[in-house]
């Protein structure tokens, strides 16, 4: 992203690098010192949500929850994970099963660098025994404890973990009267302390692109939280056919949608489940994001653009 | 919507309206004032100097959060006066010439010190208080406990709280003017609010403070003085605060109504307007109406009954009327806020809303004030 | 994109005289934040008001306890 409210020079920029991926909080505050003192305590919170939920720490939640998987134990929850497995189930509803947090162990059939260079498909047998351990309706639950019953199965926040921190960080800084000010986590975006009811003009790009990348458009917004979801030009070309590195986790095999959707909401973590499912849906993606009523900017395999957000090709700061 | 819905549930999501959190930063904070009442009229001057107080405070704040929940606050002031105040007002035969004032200038320092540690937890705070005030001829002693607790998805607050102090006179030269000696006085006061959130720019408080007083409740330097030896008084205040996001301005809007078992009922209205000019500036022009009834043992020294009933002649137990205008002038840099403020108090029977005696012994004051915060 | 009335109604208000109080959203809760709209936006300020007002008049009180007297009064 690349947000610029009205006047770039007195602002305060404060860059890390956290969940995988470049963040950055900007606020419209002069004084070094007091900025500083907040954006570590935003900092911390979002560390606080990347040690608690990311799958590749051992002493976060959701690595205790995978490893017990297939061993008929349950682990005890809190009220926090509870909410955000709620949210998951909300998801999953919504999506008709194709927002399912047990989808990432997938992965392992579609090593994509792999496959490319063996210009070879995973075998559809393995991919039906691999989804045999995926699916959120088998995950067993009761209040405050969660179950993984088959040997691996595995629960991924990844997908709705970032937003939640960006909302999370927004909603401490309103509470602490801090602000006007923008933070994003890897393309991710909420603001936050907006009284005047200026617009910031945020740049989106491709999600998963490193900081050059280019990006796809301009868009003016006053408040809340964008998300953006797709994998936006990037796909393999195996067998001469385009797949996108998105999973399908009903059939095991990467969708056929949009390339690239971006949605506006008041919670960055509605935006980007919404962006996500719009993308999973494949090629009811765009009847779906239409339907949903939320304001959208979508791009289709041949590069259309479409949606209901005003943007700005060019031009830009 | 389901995805905002269960969105909304999330805890993160929905943090308390207001900071009720302990303090990101420490800061601290001076301040230096002067205020100067004006002379008294000479045609009410019977007898003594027409000059009275001159007042000068020193005030310090320290305020640091300790560990992630809680928050410590630490005031003090020191204030040195001299000049000279009424001993007495008669009744005049002509309407003028009735106040006598009191024989030499004092000079007196005063010194306190409070603190408070609050704690902050999800739905609220809570803190111990204690404070201390010094002077050569009282001391006091208090503590108190409040705690506050957020409902209704902080929309709403409620908050309590009670405070007991221990107050001990030694008035000066008190074997020479026939004074008492070591008295003491006990206070224990409990105070109830209310507070709601209107929308997103405004918010209305309501409180109610109790407040028992025991003990030597008589102003020793006044001749005759005799007041009663307990008093219980009652304090409704309301606060109305409003944002006008248009103007970048707030508004506060404040009336208390009071009464006591002396008699005495009044009325406080305040109104402020706070303006800023970008993030470095803020001017804040400010108006208070204040009048009260006279107590009931409120009379003329003259009239003054035998010395086993109740009376006093001090011009604070009579019905009158202020009205004060103030200005505050603030500006940040960096980690600094100056604030610098004037004001001027006058008081008249004539602005009074109550009848009753009054006394011409009222007086007016001017105040200027210098203050410098850091935060650190 | 302000369509919470699902949660909004559920909500209660507790004051008689805010007749028409909307639920502020955990994201709109900035301005309330701000020092001048606290109730008392400066401490010291007060104090010393609270102070020199009691020294002058026969009133005291307000939204909180009353703390330790003076001989100013």
């Amino acid at each position: 992203m690349s947000a610029t409210p009205s006047d770039p020079v007195k602002k305060f920029h404060y860059r890390f690098r956290a969940m995988g991926s470049p963040c950055e909080i900007i606020l419209e505050q002069e004084c070094k010192d007091t900025s500083r003192a907040v954006v570590s305590l935003l900092e911390k919170e979002v560390r606080r949500l990347e040690n608690q939920y990311s799958r590749f720490l051992p002493n976060s939640i959701t690595t205790r929850i995978n490893e017990s998987a297939g061993r008929g134990i349950s682990i005890a929850i809190d009220q926090e994970t509870e909410k955000l497995l709620d949210y998951a189930d909300t998801c999953y509803e919504q999506s008709d099963g194709l927002f399912d947090i047990t989808s990432g162990s997938l992965r392992k059939i579609w090593n994509y660098h792999d496959l490319e260079q063996k210009q070879v498909l995973p075998d559809d047998s393995v991919i039906r025994k691999e989804l045999e351990k995926v699916g959120w309706k088998k995950v067993e639950r009761q209040p405050g404890r969660i179950c993984l019953p088959l040997i691996g199965m595995e629960i991924d926040f990844g997908g709705i973990v970032k937003e939640y921190a960006v909302d999370c960080v927004a909603a401490i800084a309103e509470a602490r009267g801090i602000g006007p000010g923008i933070v994003e986590l890897g393309g991710d975006i909420r603001m936050f302390g907006n009284t005047t009811g200026e617009s910031w003009r945020v740049g989106i790009r491709d999600p998963h692109g490193a900081v050059l990348s280019s990006t796809i458009a301009f868009i003016n917004v006053q408040q809340g939280g964008i998300a953006t979801s797709g994998d936006y030009e990037r796909y393999s070309l195996i067998k001469g056919k385009k797949y996108s590195h998105i999973l399908n986790p009903l059939t095991g095999w990467p969708v056929e949608g949009l390339s690239s959707v971006t949605v506006l909401a008041d919670q960055c973590i509605v935006a980007g489940s919404a962006a996500s499912i719009a993308v999973l849906k494949g090629e009811k993606g765009i009847d779906w994001i239409k339907a949903l009523g939320l304001p959208f900017l979508c791009i289709d395999q041949r590069g259309r653009t479409s949606g209901t957000i005003e943007q700005f090709k060019q031009g830009g700061f | 919507m389901a995805l905002t819905a269960s969105a909304l549930a999330l805890p993160g999501i929905s943090v308390p309206a207001k900071a009720d959190t302990p303090p990101t930063e420490s800061s601290i904070g001076y301040r230096i004032s002067s205020y100067k009442e004006d002379k008294l009229p000479e045609k009410f001057l019977l007898t003594g100097s027409p000059e009275r107080y001159d007042i000068t405070i020193h005030q310090f704040q320290l305020v640091t959060p300790v560990g992630e929940n809680y928050g410590l606050t630490l005031n003090s002031s020191y204030e040195s006066m001299s000049g000279a105040s009424p001993w007495y007002a008669l009744r005049s035969f002509d309407g003028e010439k009735s106040i006598v004032m009191s024989g030499a200038t004092i000079h007196e320092q005063r010194r306190d010190y409070n603190l408070t540690m609050r704690r902050y937890h999800d739905n609220g705070n809570y803190a111990i208080s204690l404070g201390t005030s010094k002077e050569n001829d009282y001391d006091s002693w208090s503590g108190g406990f409040d705690m506050s607790r957020n409902f209704n998805d902080n929309q709403a607050t409620l908050s309590g709280g009670i405070s007991m102090s221990n107050d001990d006179i030694n008035p000066t030269d008190a074997a020479l003017f026939n004074r008492v000696m070591d008295e003491s006085k006990r206070t224990a006061s409990g105070f109830f609010s209310v507070s709601q959130i209107i929308n997103q720019n405004s918010f209305f408080q309501s409180s109610l403070n109790v407040t028992r007083h025991n003990g030597f409740l008589t102003d020793p330097y006044k001749l005759g003085d005799r007041r009663p030896e307990s008093k219980t008084q009652i304090a409704w205040s309301n606060a109305y605060r409003r944002f006008f996001t248009s103007l970048d301005a707030a508004m506060h809007l404040d009336l208390r109504l009071y009464d006591d078992s002396f008699g005495i009922n009044s009325v406080t209205l305040d109104a402020s307007w706070y303006q800023n000019y970008g993030d470095n500036w803020q001017i804040t022009p400010s108006i208070r109406y204040y009048s009260q009834s006279a107590a009931d043992f409120f009379t003329p020294a003259n009239d003054f009954s035998s010395p086993a009933l109740l009376n006093s002649s001090d011009y604070r137990l009579a019905a009158y009327g202020a009205v004060s205008g103030g200005l505050q002038l603030l500006t940040r840099l960096d980690n600094l806020t100056l604030t610098f403020v004037l004001e001027r108090y006058v008081t008249d029977d004539g602005y009074s809303i109550y009848g009753g005696y009054s006394s011409p012994a009222l007086v007016n004051f001017t105040r200027m004030s210098l203050g410098v915060s850091y935060t650190f | 994109m302000k369509k919470k009335q699902l949660l909004i109604s559920a909500l209660v208000c507790i004051a008689p005289l805010a007749t028409s109080c909307q639920p502020v959203q955990a994201w709109e809760r900035g301005t309330l934040a701000k020092p001048e709209m606290a109730i008392d936006s400066y401490p010291m300020e007060t104090i010393l008001n609270n102070h020199i007002f009691f020294s002058k008049e026969a009133s005291n009180g307000g939204h909180n306890a009353v703390g330790g007297g003076c001989g100013c009064n």
